[in-house]
Protein backbone atom coordinates (compact mmCIF):
# COMPACT_ATOMS: atom_id res chain seq x y z
CA UNK A 1 0.00 0.00 0.00
CA UNK A 2 1.02 3.64 -0.97
CA UNK A 3 0.22 5.88 1.87
CA UNK A 4 0.32 8.60 -0.52
CA UNK A 5 -1.13 7.16 -3.59
CA UNK A 6 -4.16 9.69 -2.81
CA UNK A 7 -2.43 13.25 -2.76
CA UNK A 8 -2.55 14.91 -6.49
CA UNK A 9 0.54 16.27 -6.14
CA UNK A 10 3.83 14.32 -5.50
CA UNK A 11 5.51 15.40 -2.20
CA UNK A 12 7.50 18.21 -1.87
CA UNK A 13 5.55 20.39 -4.30
CA UNK A 14 4.64 22.79 -2.12
CA UNK A 15 8.00 23.20 -0.82
CA UNK A 16 9.46 23.62 -3.99
CA UNK A 17 6.73 26.48 -5.00
CA UNK A 18 7.78 28.36 -2.06
CA UNK A 19 11.38 28.17 -2.96
CA UNK A 20 11.12 29.47 -6.18
CA UNK A 21 9.81 32.35 -4.69
CA UNK A 22 12.60 32.85 -2.45
CA UNK A 23 15.26 31.78 -4.47
CA UNK A 24 17.13 31.65 -8.18
CA UNK A 25 16.75 28.89 -10.15
CA UNK A 26 20.48 27.87 -10.05
CA UNK A 27 19.50 27.37 -6.09
CA UNK A 28 16.86 25.69 -6.76
CA UNK A 29 18.52 22.79 -9.17
CA UNK A 30 21.65 22.52 -7.26
CA UNK A 31 20.27 22.69 -3.47
CA UNK A 32 16.33 22.06 -3.36
CA UNK A 33 16.02 19.96 -6.33
CA UNK A 34 18.27 17.17 -5.04
CA UNK A 35 16.40 17.25 -1.72
CA UNK A 36 13.11 17.32 -2.41
CA UNK A 37 13.99 14.23 -5.18
CA UNK A 38 15.50 11.95 -2.49
CA UNK A 39 12.78 12.74 -0.41
CA UNK A 40 10.27 11.55 -2.93
CA UNK A 41 12.46 8.52 -3.46
CA UNK A 42 12.69 7.96 0.19
CA UNK A 43 8.91 7.87 0.44
CA UNK A 44 8.75 5.33 -2.22
CA UNK A 45 11.19 3.06 -0.77
CA UNK A 46 9.36 3.61 2.90
CA UNK A 47 5.95 3.01 1.03
CA UNK A 48 5.73 -0.67 2.65
CA UNK A 49 5.32 0.31 5.88
CA UNK A 50 3.40 3.04 7.60
CA UNK A 51 5.36 3.45 10.25
CA UNK A 52 8.54 3.72 7.99
CA UNK A 53 6.69 5.91 5.85
CA UNK A 54 5.98 8.59 8.83
CA UNK A 55 9.31 8.64 10.05
CA UNK A 56 10.28 9.43 7.43
CA UNK A 57 8.34 12.10 6.34
CA UNK A 58 8.56 13.85 9.73
CA UNK A 59 12.05 13.82 9.23
CA UNK A 60 11.76 15.66 6.05
CA UNK A 61 8.95 18.00 7.16
CA UNK A 62 11.86 18.91 9.25
CA UNK A 63 14.77 19.34 7.06
CA UNK A 64 12.99 20.98 4.29
CA UNK A 65 12.22 24.24 6.37
CA UNK A 66 15.48 23.93 8.14
CA UNK A 67 17.18 23.52 4.51
CA UNK A 68 15.14 26.88 3.55
CA UNK A 69 16.98 28.49 6.32
CA UNK A 70 20.38 27.44 5.81
CA UNK A 71 20.59 28.31 2.17
CA UNK A 72 21.16 31.75 2.29
CA UNK A 73 23.88 31.93 4.54
CA UNK A 74 25.40 28.82 3.27
CA UNK A 75 25.32 29.09 -0.44
CA UNK A 76 26.50 33.02 -0.98
CA UNK A 77 29.43 31.64 -2.98
CA UNK A 78 29.51 32.96 -6.59
CA UNK A 79 28.24 30.98 -9.54
CA UNK A 80 26.67 28.28 -9.09
CA UNK A 81 26.32 26.91 -12.70
CA UNK A 82 26.07 30.28 -13.57
CA UNK A 83 29.81 32.63 -13.85
CA UNK A 84 27.13 35.66 -14.46
CA UNK A 85 25.10 36.11 -11.44
CA UNK A 86 26.66 37.21 -8.76
CA UNK A 87 24.83 35.53 -5.93
CA UNK A 88 23.17 32.25 -5.70
CA UNK A 89 21.21 32.52 -3.35
CA UNK A 90 18.80 35.20 -3.85
CA UNK A 91 16.66 34.95 -0.83
CA UNK A 92 19.04 36.09 1.68
CA UNK A 93 17.35 39.85 1.50
CA UNK A 94 14.07 38.50 1.50
CA UNK A 95 14.40 36.70 4.63
CA UNK A 96 15.91 39.63 5.89
CA UNK A 97 13.04 41.28 5.05
CA UNK A 98 10.77 38.72 6.44
CA UNK A 99 12.61 38.67 9.83
CA UNK A 100 12.21 42.58 10.08
CA UNK A 101 8.38 42.36 9.25
CA UNK A 102 8.23 39.44 12.02
CA UNK A 103 9.45 41.64 14.48
CA UNK A 104 7.50 44.58 13.78
CA UNK A 105 4.49 42.06 13.72
CA UNK A 106 5.08 40.79 16.64
CA UNK A 107 5.90 44.31 18.86
CA UNK A 108 2.41 45.50 19.17
CA UNK A 109 1.73 42.19 20.93
CA UNK A 110 4.56 42.18 23.31
CA UNK A 111 5.83 45.83 23.10
CA UNK A 112 6.85 45.91 27.11
CA UNK A 113 8.75 42.58 26.86
CA UNK A 114 10.64 43.89 23.46
CA UNK A 115 11.05 46.87 25.41
CA UNK A 116 12.55 46.05 28.55
CA UNK A 117 14.91 43.13 26.82
CA UNK A 118 16.43 45.65 24.03
CA UNK A 119 16.88 48.14 27.27
CA UNK A 120 18.30 45.05 29.40
CA UNK A 121 20.31 44.05 26.63
CA UNK A 122 22.05 47.13 26.39
CA UNK A 123 22.61 47.91 30.11
CA UNK A 124 23.80 44.50 29.94
CA UNK A 125 26.49 45.15 27.08
CA UNK A 126 27.55 48.24 28.70
CA UNK A 127 28.40 46.51 31.99
CA UNK A 128 30.15 44.07 30.73
CA UNK A 129 32.21 46.41 28.33
CA UNK A 130 33.32 48.69 31.37
CA UNK A 131 33.86 45.55 34.14
CA UNK A 132 36.20 44.33 30.89
CA UNK A 133 37.84 47.62 30.75
CA UNK A 134 38.25 48.08 34.53
CA UNK A 135 39.47 44.40 34.80
CA UNK A 136 41.40 43.44 31.88
CA UNK A 137 41.34 39.52 31.34
CA UNK A 138 44.02 37.29 31.63
CA UNK A 139 42.79 35.47 28.89
CA UNK A 140 42.32 38.25 25.97
CA UNK A 141 46.19 38.66 26.32
CA UNK A 142 46.82 35.16 26.16
CA UNK A 143 44.49 35.18 23.01
CA UNK A 144 46.06 37.93 21.75
CA UNK A 145 49.23 36.37 21.82
CA UNK A 146 47.91 32.96 20.92
CA UNK A 147 46.58 34.48 17.77
CA UNK A 148 50.51 35.45 16.79
CA UNK A 149 51.62 32.29 17.27
CA UNK A 150 48.73 31.46 15.06
CA UNK A 151 49.62 33.68 12.18
CA UNK A 152 53.21 32.45 12.59
CA UNK A 153 51.95 28.46 12.29
CA UNK A 154 49.68 28.91 9.57
CA UNK A 155 51.61 31.01 7.41
CA UNK A 156 54.52 28.25 8.10
CA UNK A 157 51.89 25.86 7.01
CA UNK A 158 51.41 27.54 3.65
CA UNK A 159 54.10 26.39 2.03
CA UNK A 160 53.36 22.78 3.42
CA UNK A 161 49.68 23.13 1.60
CA UNK A 162 51.28 24.82 -2.01
CA UNK A 163 53.79 21.86 -2.13
CA UNK A 164 51.45 19.19 -1.33
CA UNK A 165 48.86 20.53 -3.61
CA UNK A 166 51.53 20.54 -6.20
CA UNK A 167 52.90 17.24 -5.65
CA UNK A 168 49.79 15.69 -6.81
CA UNK B 1 46.24 23.46 -11.71
CA UNK B 2 47.49 26.85 -10.63
CA UNK B 3 44.52 28.25 -8.36
CA UNK B 4 44.38 31.82 -7.36
CA UNK B 5 43.71 31.20 -3.00
CA UNK B 6 44.72 28.60 -1.18
CA UNK B 7 41.81 25.97 -0.94
CA UNK B 8 39.58 25.76 2.17
CA UNK B 9 38.02 22.40 3.53
CA UNK B 10 36.00 22.73 6.61
CA UNK B 11 35.00 19.57 8.55
CA UNK B 12 31.66 19.14 6.90
CA UNK B 13 33.32 19.33 3.61
CA UNK B 14 36.16 17.09 4.48
CA UNK B 15 33.68 14.39 5.47
CA UNK B 16 31.68 14.17 2.72
CA UNK B 17 34.69 14.91 0.39
CA UNK B 18 36.31 11.04 2.63
CA UNK B 19 32.53 9.50 2.19
CA UNK B 20 32.51 10.58 -1.58
CA UNK B 21 36.26 9.09 -1.94
CA UNK B 22 35.85 5.87 0.18
CA UNK B 23 32.07 5.16 -1.19
CA UNK B 24 32.06 6.47 -4.44
CA UNK B 25 29.46 8.56 -6.09
CA UNK B 26 26.21 8.78 -3.78
CA UNK B 27 23.29 11.00 -3.85
CA UNK B 28 22.56 13.56 -0.40
CA UNK B 29 20.60 10.92 1.11
CA UNK B 30 23.19 8.52 1.11
CA UNK B 31 25.78 10.64 2.68
CA UNK B 32 23.60 11.64 5.61
CA UNK B 33 22.55 8.13 6.33
CA UNK B 34 26.63 7.16 5.87
CA UNK B 35 27.38 9.68 8.20
CA UNK B 36 25.82 8.22 10.90
CA UNK B 37 24.66 11.56 12.17
CA UNK B 38 27.02 13.71 11.66
CA UNK B 39 25.45 15.44 7.94
CA UNK B 40 22.02 16.19 8.10
CA UNK B 41 19.20 16.57 5.65
CA UNK B 42 18.48 19.92 6.72
CA UNK B 43 22.89 21.21 5.97
CA UNK B 44 23.57 18.77 3.61
CA UNK B 45 21.93 19.94 0.51
CA UNK B 46 23.45 23.59 1.06
CA UNK B 47 26.77 22.17 1.80
CA UNK B 48 27.11 20.06 -1.17
CA UNK B 49 25.92 23.18 -3.59
CA UNK B 50 28.62 25.17 -2.24
CA UNK B 51 31.45 22.10 -2.79
CA UNK B 52 30.93 22.43 -6.40
CA UNK B 53 30.87 26.21 -6.35
CA UNK B 54 33.98 25.44 -5.68
CA UNK B 55 35.02 22.33 -7.74
CA UNK B 56 35.19 19.87 -5.45
CA UNK B 57 32.24 17.40 -6.43
CA UNK B 58 30.19 17.08 -9.61
CA UNK B 59 26.99 16.22 -10.24
CA UNK B 60 24.82 14.90 -12.37
CA UNK B 61 21.28 13.84 -12.81
CA UNK B 62 20.55 9.95 -12.40
CA UNK B 63 18.58 9.05 -15.67
CA UNK B 64 15.23 8.08 -14.86
CA UNK B 65 13.25 4.82 -15.88
CA UNK B 66 10.35 6.09 -18.66
CA UNK B 67 7.36 5.49 -16.24
CA UNK B 68 9.02 6.68 -13.21
CA UNK B 69 7.63 9.28 -11.21
CA UNK B 70 9.05 12.48 -9.11
CA UNK B 71 11.91 14.04 -9.53
CA UNK B 72 15.43 12.49 -11.08
CA UNK B 73 17.81 12.30 -7.92
CA UNK B 74 21.35 14.32 -7.98
CA UNK B 75 24.49 11.76 -7.77
CA UNK B 76 27.69 13.51 -6.57
CA UNK B 77 31.24 12.63 -6.72
CA UNK B 78 34.39 14.06 -6.44
CA UNK B 79 36.42 16.17 -8.75
CA UNK B 80 40.21 15.79 -9.04
CA UNK B 81 40.52 18.73 -7.33
CA UNK B 82 38.79 18.18 -4.31
CA UNK B 83 40.70 14.83 -4.26
CA UNK B 84 43.61 17.21 -4.08
CA UNK B 85 42.42 19.06 -1.27
CA UNK B 86 41.51 15.92 0.27
CA UNK B 87 44.85 14.50 0.15
CA UNK B 88 46.34 17.75 0.76
CA UNK B 89 44.64 18.13 4.38
CA UNK B 90 45.09 14.69 5.74
CA UNK B 91 49.06 15.41 4.65
CA UNK B 92 48.50 18.66 6.87
CA UNK B 93 46.69 17.20 9.42
CA UNK B 94 49.48 14.17 9.58
CA UNK B 95 52.11 16.90 9.74
CA UNK B 96 50.74 18.53 12.81
CA UNK B 97 49.59 15.20 14.26
CA UNK B 98 46.05 16.63 14.05
CA UNK B 99 43.09 14.42 14.94
CA UNK B 100 41.12 13.97 11.96
CA UNK B 101 37.36 13.88 12.76
CA UNK B 102 35.73 10.86 10.99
Amino acid sequence: MNPSAGSSCPPGTLFLRIARLLFAEQTISRVFLPAVADFQNELREASTSRLTHLVARCRWYWALPALLVVTPFSVSIRSIGDQSSSHAASGGWLFTLLYVAMFVGAWSCVQEFMTAAIVAGVVLAWLMRAWNDRHPAVLSILGRETSRDCGKAFSASRPLIANSISMR
Amino acid sequence: MALDTLPSLPRKEQLILDLLVAEGPSFGLQLVKLSRGALKRGTVYATLARMEAKGYVESEQEALPPNAIGLPRRIFRPTALGTRVLNAWNVLAREFALEVPR
